[in-house]
């Protein structure tokens, strides 16, 4: 749709938050910030999250990855638990990331979507910031 | 005044500045919310409530000697840019709400914080508490002068600024 | 060319008047044939033969008012400008009919009569002359529309050009605007047919002074234009449709024309309105275009290659064409590709270890398993996928067995009947007889041997002759310990049978066999020879998860036994942990992650390494923990990670690539609503009565939105024989020959009714804007029905509609649409994933 929005459409349009503010993630761990459940006719797309890692928990460590391919954490929409197969994500390897909102993920298939946050070393504790925003149409 | 459009409608992101009721100890800080942006991007900053539950202490025993910034109240939601690590409190923020004893502290909307410059926006709350630097403090500098505290609020990202 | 240009310098009327022009009548039309209403000069003078004469030359002067309102239409369609065209009064056809007989010169004078003049005189030279202006105006139109357009809009009166010369002189015939008609009650005399003659030839000057005008501006559309529909030639890499190109800026000495991506100083057509010159300026300015003398097609950058104007209507665009937009800009990040290192199935010789299941690799327990790839990789960081389904369900077609056995549709076969000369390494039972001797042995009726191919051949016992059949076969596997639901989908082949006799064991290594099948009763087959049976559910407990021999002994029974299917499966495990190393090109990497049983992920790891590789690159993975749910390895493949090559001054352009996807999605949808149109109630179903999506229904439903828009899917390696009208092909090899034509690589042809499906000498695949997905395109945009979901209940794929209102849409590709065989958007459209 790229037309004018009346006013029972932008009623129909709700963002919703993806918060985790600054927490400890112990090495190796996940945590599901955000789940939501899709139905029929409904679409969201994600337009922005952010990860930022604060600090290092560990002292003097050297990270040892176990996902090598997800930064030492990250942040990702899933359909799957698998943290290697996200639909959209954000990973810090080396600066804090956020996905790309000039290429929304847009999701309509029925089912139900997780936003996992995930530590990727199997030694290091972590202090990680997550935020980002869904934009949910039905 | 321009019509809003769908394309308008999908370029435009409200983020989260959420922290549910924490124990924040004396001295200590949490980023609440951390936002990267980049060109042509624009963030427009407006609201933000800071809710101070409860105090370890009695507050009307903190002095200014326990403020480790003597302008920021007892606690206070700061933004700034590119934040990685230090004390949130000192200069080259970009706004700060404080908290300056128990209740519920809103920005006023109509100080808007506009920016384009890309970076990664953190809004840190703090404690700005410390051990007292009175000559006889009230509060015995043993004593840790905690709070729980909560914060909301939105930023709005645009993704195109012109 | 001669158009009329002397004409330029008259002075416009804003209204070609209708005045007595004829009409509604017989006697006034004017004849389909281009006919006036004769003179019979042996009759009586009579004014009105000559007056609707007159009349009719102002109908046709007023159909040739309309054929320029027509063509200056089609000029605004085509170049979005307005040109000046006269205003009608009425309706007026704008064809018109044009008889040779009735025109007299084509030299556009007016032979007026005299006081000498006869009254036939008007009507053979007078009115001749004036017929001829008519059709001298329309006809140079007619040439100027039909040399430019591609379709023009006014039809020529003399298409050979023989008989109506081009001219730029134009005589103004003593014109006059004075409206009178040849009347009864006046005089007659000169005045009474020169007057109506010089108001006839007074419209014919205002026509041939817009005729002259439009001339002029189908000569130069570019003085003009406010857009240009433009093709400039494909070269190298770089594919280019017609363009719109719209002014910009028109400062009086340039005219800039800009397409999109509208990067600053980028992608314009400039016209010199001094030097009249055409300059093409790309997106990329490392080459600069010459500026060219303004044409309808001048040359381009490269050797060989055009740019041309078209002058026609911009068609709509597909999906394949913003695909190529799409290409033009290069955002700012990292850029993912996909190389020619893939596996799409695994259930092949590719794969070294594991277990080969019947559809898929798999590591059922912690163990070592291998894909052989091959193909040219740059030095860098590789990205490799791989398409994974945690399971508890292990599946091995009866033709994965140990001993030799194969059969039909990857089934096991058991041996009947075998003659001597034929024994194998296989276990055999004596059926009946007096028994037989074989290798040093006597063996009787219900007894087992094991053969061996150094003694092929038995001899018969006794008189009584023996059969010999196959007794078992086997299946070597490991699974995670725990209990296990066993089952066997059989039946049989030949002869007649009530039921089989079945021991089926678990022998892990070192142990004692355990029965997991009884044969103390057979299991019933009472159904046609060649219908799947499955047999009860048996239940085996594995005691760890070493590997393991499971035999199955024919232990009673006639008829010819044939096993399809062996299937292990639990379902006391939902979910598991997955530590896997990967190794590639001599670098190490790692996941470990959680899966959830029959629910699709990809398992993703990032190598490095410093130099190219070619040839043979084997991916290996190296399952350590948690081993208590086997995972599936459907596919798997190698994208490289590198930089884009950031188009310049493109900051502020984002957006480009997604809006470009958003505008093929658009075109898409249309073309599939059409299709759905056309096929009405004959529209093929995709989904069976549970709502599943039947397996092959994704290729079916990108066939209905393939009808209008045939260059929507990317097809490898088309078939010599299967070249199909309308779809579009690019050439793989050095050369190919299609309908007498000869293709180079990288070149494209369509495919057209009439030069037939054949072609020859090399290979060519289908060009389209999406390709099939592999395991590295999780998250990129794809191409969904509507309503297509994955059921986390059944774990299967439903759709909530049938064909009707499967409207394609965009999305986020998906695990499980990967292996359900959905199609992505080609990398041209793809963006950075991360800022």
């Amino acid at each position: 749709m790229n037309g004018f929005v009346t006013i029972n459409r932008y009623a129909r349009a709700l963002s919703v938050p993806l918060s985790f503010a600054q927490t400890e993630l112990r090495s190796g761990k996940s945590i599901i910030i955000a789940k939501l459940p899709l139905a029929l006719h409904q679409r969201f797309e994600l337009r922005s999250l952010t990860i930022a890692v604060i600090s290092i928990l560990t002292p003097g460590v050297i990270p040892i990855y176990l996902n090598t391919a997800m930064g030492l954490a990250s942040a990702g929409l899933y359909r799957s638990l698998m943290v290697t197969g996200p639909l959209a994500f954000a990973a810090f390897t080396d600066q804090n990331c956020v996905t790309n909102p000039f290429s929304p993920c847009v999701v309509e298939t029925p089912g139900i979507y997780r936003v996992i946050v995930s530590n990727n070393t199997s030694n290091a504790d972590l202090s990680v910031v997550v935020t980002g925003s869904l934009k949910l149409y039905y | 005044m321009a019509y809003l459009t769908e394309n308008m409608l999908s370029n435009v992101v409200d983020l989260p500045i959420a922290l549910p009721a924490t124990d924040l100890r004396m001295g200590d800080w949490v980023v609440v919310s951390a936002i990267k942006i980049t060109a042509p991007m624009r963030l427009t900053y407006k609201l933000a409530v800071l809710q101070l539950f409860a105090s370890s202490v009695d507050t009307g025993l903190i002095t200014n000697g326990n403020k480790i910034y003597g302008n920021l109240g007892l606690a206070y939601l700061t933004l700034r840019r590119n934040y990685s690590s230090g004390n949130a409190g000192a200069a080259g923020g970009l706004d700060v709400l404080t908290a300056p004893s128990i209740g519920l502290f809103s920005r006023p909307l109509n100080n808007i914080v506009v920016s384009v410059t890309p970076g990664v926006y953190s809004w840190i709350v703090a404690n700005n508490m410390q051990p007292s630097t009175d000559a006889t403090p009230l509060i015995p500098p043993s004593t840790s002068i905690d709070f729980r505290l909560a914060v909301t609020g939105s930023a709005r990202l645009e993704l195109d600024s012109t | 060319m001669n158009q009329l240009e002397s004409a330029l310098v008259i002075a416009l009327r804003d209204t070609i008047k209708w005045e007595s022009a004829g009409t509604g009548s017989d006697t006034f039309y004017v004849a389909a044939s281009g006919s006036l209403t004769p003179v019979n000069a042996d009759l009586p003078f009579d004014a009105r033969v000559y007056q609707s004469r007159d009349r009719q030359l102002a109908y046709r002067d007023l159909i040739v008012s309309a054929a320029v309102v027509e063509v200056s239409i089609q000029v605004g369609d085509v170049w979005n400008y307005s040109t000046l065209k006269p205003n009608l009064q009425g309706p007026a056809p704008f064809t018109l009919p044009h008889l040779d007989a009735e025109a007299g010169t084509y030299s556009s004078q007016v032979r007026h009569v005299l006081n000498t003049s006869i009254p036939l005189d008007a009507a053979r030279y007078a009115d001749a002359d004036l017929y001829g202006r008519d059709s001298l105006v329309y006809e140079i139109l007619a040439r100027a529309c039909g040399s430019i357009f591609t379709e023009p809009s006014i039809p020529r009166l003399d298409p050979l050009g023989n008989t109506i010369p081009n001219t730029s002189v134009w005589s103004l015939a003593q014109g006059a605007p004075a409206q009178t008609d040849i009347n009864a009650v006046l005089p007659l005399n000169r005045d009474l047919f020169k007057n109506p003659d010089m108001n006839l030839a007074d419209r014919d000057n205002q026509l041939a002074g817009y005729v002259s005008r439009l001339a002029q501006v189908l000569k130069n559309p570019f003085e003009n234009a406010l857009r240009l529909y433009v093709q400039i030639e494909s070269f190298g890499t770089i594919e280019r449709e017609p363009d719109v190109y719209a002014l910009i800026s028109d400062d009086g000495t340039q005219r800039i024309f800009q397409t999109e991506p509208a990067l600053s100083g980028a992608n314009e057509i400039i016209y010199h309105t001094q030097h009249k010159t055409l300059q093409w300026i790309r997106e990329d300015l490392n080459e600069v275009h010459v500026p060219q003398i303004y044409a309808m097609v001048i040359p381009g950058v490269e050797l060989g290659q055009n740019i041309e104007t078209l002058a026609q209507v911009p068609d709509r665009k597909d999906a394949q064409y913003w695909r190529g937009k799409a290409k033009l800009l290069k955002p700012t990040g990292l850029e993912i590709k996909d190389t020619d290192l893939y596996l799409t199935t695994t259930n092949n010789g590719s794969v070294i270890g594991g277990l080969m299941q019947r559809d898929t690799a798999s590591l059922t327990v912690p163990n070592q398993i291998l894909f052989n790839m091959e193909g040219t990789l740059p030095a860098g960081i590789y990205r490799v996928s791989a398409l994974a389904a945690p399971t508890g369900l292990v599946e091995l077609a009866g033709a994965q067995n140990t001993t030799y056995t194969s059969g039909t549709l990857g089934g096991a076969t058991f041996e009947i009947d075998v003659a001597s000369g034929n024994i194998g390494n296989k276990l055999y039972f004596v059926e009946n007889g007096d028994g037989v001797f074989y290798n040093g042995s006597y063996y009787f009726a219900g007894d087992a041997f094991m053969g061996t191919t150094t003694v092929p051949g038995y001899t018969q016992s006794g008189i009584i002759l023996s059969t010999i059949r196959q007794y078992s076969i086997n299946f070597d596997l490991a699974l995670p310990a725990g209990s296990w639901i066993v089952l066997m989908e059989y039946t049989n082949l030949t002869g007649t049978t009530d039921g089989f006799r079945l021991k089926a064991q678990y022998v892990a290594t070192g142990a004692e066999a355990v029965t997991v099948i009884q044969d103390a009763a057979p299991i019933p087959f009472t159904t046609t020879n060649g219908n799947l049976i499955v047999t009860p559910a048996a239940g085996v407990d594995v005691a760890n998860s070493e590997p393991f021999s499971f035999p199955i002994y024919w232990t009673g029974g006639g008829g010819q036994l044939h096993i399809r299917k062996l299937s292990f499966e639990r379902t006391d495990v939902d979910a598991a942990r997955y530590a896997m190393t990967g190794s590639f090109v001599g670098s190490l990497a790692y996941v470990d992650v959680n899966g959830e049983n029959k629910k699709p992920g990809v398992l993703r790891w990032e190598f490095f390494s410093y130099g190219s590789h070619h040839g043979p690159s084997p991916f290996s993975t190296n399952y350590l923990e948690e081993g208590i749910l086997p995972i599936q390895l459907r596919q798997v493949q190698v994208q490289t990670i590198g930089t884009f090559q950031t188009t310049p001054l493109s900051h502020g352009f984002q957006t480009w690539r997604q809006e470009c996807l958003d505008r093929a999605e658009r075109d898409i949808q249309q073309d599939y609503a059409l299709a759905v149109n056309d096929y009405g109630t004959d529209i093929p179903t995709l989904r069976d009565t549970g709502s599943y999506w039947l397996p092959d229904a994704t290729e079916n439903w990108m066939s209905i939105a393939e009808v209008y828009c045939p260059r929507l899917r990317e097809v490898p390696a088309i078939a010599q024989n299967a070249i199909t009208d309308g779809r579009q092909y690019q050439v793989d090899t050095t050369l190919v020959v299609y309908h007498g034509s000869t293709f180079t690589e990288g070149q494209k042809f369509y495919g057209v009714a009439t030069s037939g499906s054949l072609y020859s000498n090399g290979s060519v695949h289908q060009v389209g804007a999406f390709i099939k997905s592999k395991a590295g395109h999780v998250g990129k945009p794809a191409l969904v029905p509507r309503g297509l979901y994955f059921d986390d209940t059944e774990n299967r794929v439903k759709a909530y509609f049938d064909s009707p209102d499967a409207t394609p849409i965009l999305m986020a590709c998906q695990p499980w649409m990967i292996a359900q065989g959905i199609y992505v958007a080609q990398p041209d459209f793809w963006m950075p994933e991360n800022l």
